[in-house]
């Protein structure tokens, strides 16, 4: 289990940071993502511990969206009401990760990361799983809790997003 | 298409590769920490799930050994034959029946026998012997009458 969450941990990281754009939140993710599998899943054979942690990994994703989501609108609420300060000014721009992130990761990691995050929640998901995990169709649909013509479709919206984004030049 | 597809895909995924090499040491020691936290929370768990593990476990040791348990049994209930009530009611104390049973078994068979010789033949008056006692078998009744007075 050591082994398998070792050899998982820093894609599962940048996959929930693509996610959720702030980089605590995406360590947060990642250790109760590790937690759950290995507290409800460590007696499962290896080969099925990946599509298992993936599907615990993405569910938190998007249970922590669908949280942002309510308190941005709570917020909003606020603010119309006592025309103050919208306190989501205040929270950091998820792409703003300061100049230290962005001397670190080279150009063509910022144009892939500024181009994944244009794509809907779900391309996002199923594309870094199927070309970067490389989980078949099958597995990504049962990650994702859709079906796999579901998968193939946002898939290819991914893709072509991606080419039109980052042209053929890129890297 | 589908050859530009795959390089860009290979792209992609080369760059993200790239891009691990990249994260820097307090987010790898954070994902080392999660990993470890993880691993050490099930180890924890063991030795918990161990313990309720063994109340049912106890539970049932003690259902075993309350169905089996050996429970002190009372000397079954002896109903004594017709014969030996007759004998346990009888007005006659006990000594009587342990010392001279045998014998009047033997005169009452001996009556028994000479009054059915006496209802065939004729009447014979001869002395009865009977463990030592010499008479006539009337003679002998009533001595073992007597005696059992």
């Amino acid at each position: 289990m050591d082994a398998f969450l070792k050899s998982v941990e820093k894609q599962a990281y940048r996959i929930a940071l693509i996610g959720t754009g702030q980089p605590e939140d995406a360590l947060d993710l990642v250790q109760e993502s590790m937690i759950k599998l290995v507290a409800k899943y460590a007696d499962k054979p290896e080969g099925e511990l990946k599509a298992l942690f993936y599907r615990i990994l993405h569910n938190q994703i998007k249970d922590f969206q669908r949280k942002r989501t309510v308190r941005s609108r709570w917020f909003s609420w606020l603010s119309d009401d006592e025309s103050e300060e919208d306190p989501l000014q205040k929270i950091a721009d998820p792409s703003e990760q300061g100049p230290e992130h962005r001397l670190k990761v080279d150009g063509a990691f910022a144009e892939l990361e500024d181009a994944l995050k244009e794509l809907s929640f779900r391309q996002q998901q199923v594309f870094l799983l199927r070309s970067w995990e490389e989980l078949s169709v099958t597995e990504t649909s049962q990650v994702m809790g859709c079906s796999e013509g579901s998968v193939k479709t946002h898939y290819s919206r991914a893709l072509s997003k991606l080419r039109e984004k980052l042209g053929d030049h890129w890297p | 298409m589908m050859k530009k597809d795959d390089k860009l895909i290979e792209n992609v995924r080369q760059v993200l590769d790239q891009s691990l090499d990249e994260l820097d040491t307090a987010t790898q020691s954070r994902l080392t920490q999660a990993r470890q936290l993880a691993i050490d929370r099930q180890r924890s768990r063991r030795p918990r799930l161990l313990y309720w593990a063994s109340v049912p476990a106890a539970a049932l040791i003690l259902f075993v050994l309350m169905l089996n348990w050996p429970v002190a049994t009372l000397n079954p209930v002896v109903v004594p034959e017709l014969e030996e009530l007759s004998v346990l009611t009888a007005p006659e104390a006990l000594e009587f029946y342990q010392e001279d049973i045998e014998f009047y078994e033997w005169l009452s068979e001996i009556l028994e026998a000479e009054k059915k010789l006496s209802e065939h033949i004729a009447p014979q008056s001869g002395p009865v012997s009977a463990k030592g006692f010499v008479g006539t078998g009337d003679q002998c009744a009533r001595a073992a009458e007597s005696r059992a007075a």
